[in-house]
């Protein structure tokens, strides 16, 4: 690739793209975790789907992160041959699947966050970038449609949906105050104007949760912002060593094999 | 040196690994073709960006074109999109009993019965580019190819 940035702007760019990259790829092993487990024949087909977006979406980042890193690797290299310490992926994407209300609010609170830092990178000025934002953030915009379906049906049927339902909101809350903390990167990049701020996501996110979670009779859980759900990047769940192990057991037994 | 329609000829003829009766031209998954005097370079945009099918279509790819050398360049620059289909393509989705996609807002039409009586089942089916749809005409499912 072309590349006119110095040294320091293709380092962020880089790291940058491991965290977009490590957020769906992590998510994606997750969801691709009810493939023959899913409540009814419909849902395992639609979240093996969503899996299957999310791991190509992360695919795709990867290779653009190994060309702007120019070290002669590929995404498998960075899929299958980073120990946990160096992915970058939030921690709620690293959480065990759960039960299905559990998947369905999390794929609402990711798909929507996705969505959002989509757009907004669809206008960014690393033209790479820019384009495969604009193709996921249709892919996204379709899971979002979704989970906010599931979450306003299972919200407002039974007693016992309607629990599940507020159990996971109140579980996953805390979480999703990651989603909006600058990394070092991003910081960067939007100083030089490589990508555009992304501050205004987390209020967009809001206004829009609000109002699905109106409509699914959820109530909001008032927890305040501490430290510990606004950590960098670096820290991650005792999860996601667990999940690595299981998706790396084969390239890493058998390296270089092919099919 | 071979030119463009040549080339395209022999694209047309490689099927879509997902739905055979349209090729991948058809699907318009060929964005852009570049010939120089030693090397073809053939631009494939992915529908989705997880499909399984991509790999499948570079190989078929190089293999057709066995006696030249042929380089194919995964781009999403334009990105694929169902607008491109033709009125051929929908037809002929209708013909393999898949319904073509559909403005927002606009009845799904039965590729079977052609009745308009129909209901979403399911958001997603059995590839990326597909949801399940149900006739109460027919009583059937049927497939419907998403508009992206």
């Amino acid at each position: 690739m072309k590349n006119n940035y110095d040294e320091l702007v293709s380092k962020n760019i880089y790291d940058y793209l491991l965290q977009l990259g490590d957020d769906r790829l992590i998510l994606g092993h997750r969801v691709s975790e009810w493939c023959g487990h899913a409540p009814i024949l419909e849902e395992d087909i639609a979240l093996a789907n969503i899996s299957l977006d999310l791991i190509g979406q992360s695919s795709f980042i990867y290779k653009i992160a190994c060309e702007i890193e120019a070290k002669n690797r590929t995404e498998d290299d960075l899929a299958f041959y980073r120990a946990p310490n160096n992915f970058k992926c939030i921690e709620i994407v690293e959480l065990p699947k759960g039960d299905f209300a559990f998947t369905i609010v999390r794929q609402l609170f990711f798909s929507l966050f996705n969505d959002l830092t989509l757009n907004l990178l669809s206008n960014s000025h690393f033209i790479p970038l820019a384009e495969i934002s604009l193709k996921a953030v249709k892919e996204s915009a379709y899971h979002t449609r979704h989970s906010k379906e599931w979450i306003k049906r299972l919200g407002n049927g039974t007693e016992e949906s309607h629990r599940k339902i507020q159990i996971a909101v109140d579980e996953l809350w805390k979480y999703t105050f990651q989603m909006f903390e600058e990394s070092q990167s991003e910081k960067l990049l939007i100083e030089k104007g490589i990508i555009s701020d992304t501050k205004s996501i987390k209020s967009d996110w809001l206004k829009v949760i609000e109002i699905i979670l109106t409509e699914a009779n959820i109530k909001i859980p008032e927890v305040t912002e501490n430290h510990l759900f606004t950590r960098t990047r670096n820290f991650h769940t005792e999860h996601l060593s667990h999940l690595l192990a299981e998706m790396q057991s084969v390239p890493r037994s058998y390296p270089n094999l092919k099919w | 040196m071979v030119n463009e329609k040549e080339i395209y000829l022999i694209l047309e003829n490689i099927p879509d690994p997902e739905i055979p009766n349209l090729n991948i031209v058809e699907m318009g998954m060929i964005s852009k073709i570049e010939v120089t005097e030693n090397e073809i370079v053939i631009f494939l945009r992915p529908t989705y960006l997880g499909c399984p099918a991509l790999k499948i279509i570079e190989e078929d790819i190089l293999s057709s074109f066995k006696n030249r050398k042929v380089k194919v360049e995964v781009s999403n620059s334009p990105i694929w999109s169902t607008d491109y289909f033709t009125a051929q393509t929908k037809e002929k989705l209708c013909q393999c009993q898949i319904a073509p996609p559909q403005n927002e807002n606009r009845k799904i039409i039965c590729p079977r019965c052609k009745s308009s009586d129909t209901i979403i089942k399911s958001n997603f089916g059995s590839t990326p580019c597909k949801a399940l749809w149900w006739c109460n005409n027919c009583i059937e499912p049927f497939e419907y190819f998403k508009r992206h």
